[in-house]
């Protein structure tokens, strides 16, 4: 539900970016999205072409990379994936997140 | 060609999320971000909360809607000062919301400040407002394996209250299981089993509010 926000915020990143480079047709966006996110690429796609009809942005593909939930247990130092955070190996609770929370525009090809 | 730009989405929330943490610090002002869904019992627990302790603690509520000023009234009623932010379709409060919101508050006059989020489980998690703490609050109603399926509120969270305890005898929620779901998430996570119907374990939310400020 929270894309149509998270797409406003791209947009005003990549026009920031149009603005710097003079950038007369935006060709992709590449973006990485954590499970955390919990953001559903199918709508952020949707709102991302309503929203840039008539702009450098419009036509452009969002290639979206979906980082999946990875956790490092801080007092074994076992990974485990998912977002359970109780360590297979330990049993320990302490777990950080170390991937699987971002939420960020890596690069973008333009014209 | 292409643009390295490697840059957080959120970044611009997040900026103001810490203009608006800069205020509230200057202030002494202690705020909570408090979400859960539609009919948790977000307002129940402010109505109560402020009826409790409001003689000790000078307090405001920021109330966050889709629409109406519904929820506005009920605090109004309460006698506290409330500011009512409408989103207009909008799933979730962000710190620009709290910026001008906080113009209506008279912050030096307060301790305590309660923003009440869009009742949604996803989306509030997302953007920071600039908050002390997040308070959760999840109904025994809305089902044991909510935290499997909404990890982000309570991995986020710093205290989750289950609320309508009064209800267990009723329905099929596993209140240990919901509890084990939710730390298996967030160990830190302080818990407190409440209901706002009947007042049963508000005491030790009080003791646990009354701790931070």
């Amino acid at each position: 539900m929270h894309e149509l926000s998270i797409t406003q915020n791209i947009i005003e990143i990549v026009q920031d970016q149009i603005d710097i480079h003079a950038i007369s047709k935006v060709i992709s966006i590449r973006l990485k999205v954590g499970e955390l996110a919990m953001i559903e690429p199918s709508s952020l796609i949707f709102c991302f072409d309503i929203l840039t009809n008539g702009t450098p942005m419009e036509g452009a593909r969002l290639e979206i990379e979906h980082v999946p939930i990875r956790g490092r247990c801080v007092d074994c130092g076992d990974f485990l994936v998912g977002s359970v955070f109780i360590c297979p190996e330990c049993g320990g609770r302490d777990v950080e997140v170390i991937s699987g929370s971002e939420l960020a525009i890596i690069d973008m090809e333009v014209e | 060609m292409e643009i390295k730009v490697v840059k957080n989405i959120l970044e611009a929330n997040e900026r103001i999320a810490q203009e608006n943490r800069r205020i509230f610090q200057e202030k002494a002002l202690f705020v909570i971000n408090l979400m859960g869904s539609p009919g948790a019992g977000k307002t129940s627990l402010l109505e109560q909360t402020i009826s409790a302790i409001k003689n000790q603690v000078r307090m405001g509520v920021i109330e966050g809607d889709i629409q109406s000023t519904r929820d506005a009234e009920r605090i109004k009623a309460k006698g506290v000062p409330v500011v009512q932010i409408n989103t207009g379709g909008a799933c979730h409060l962000d710190g620009n919301m709290i910026r001008h919101a906080l113009d209506k508050l008279d912050l030096s006059n307060l301790d305590l400040l309660i923003v009440e989020n869009v009742g949604n489980l996803v989306c509030p998690a997302e953007f920071k407002i600039g908050e002390d703490a997040k308070v959760m609050i999840i109904s025994t109603t809305e089902g044991d394996d909510k935290p499997l399926k909404y990890p982000l509120m309570f991995r986020e969270s710093n205290v989750l209250l289950i609320n309508k305890i009064d209800l267990l005898p009723y329905i099929d929620c596993d209140i240990e299981k919901l509890k084990e779901n939710s730390l298996g998430i967030n160990h830190r996570l302080r818990i407190f089993e409440i209901s706002c119907k009947t007042g049963e374990g508000l005491d030790k939310w009080y003791q646990w509010l009354d701790g931070q400020s």
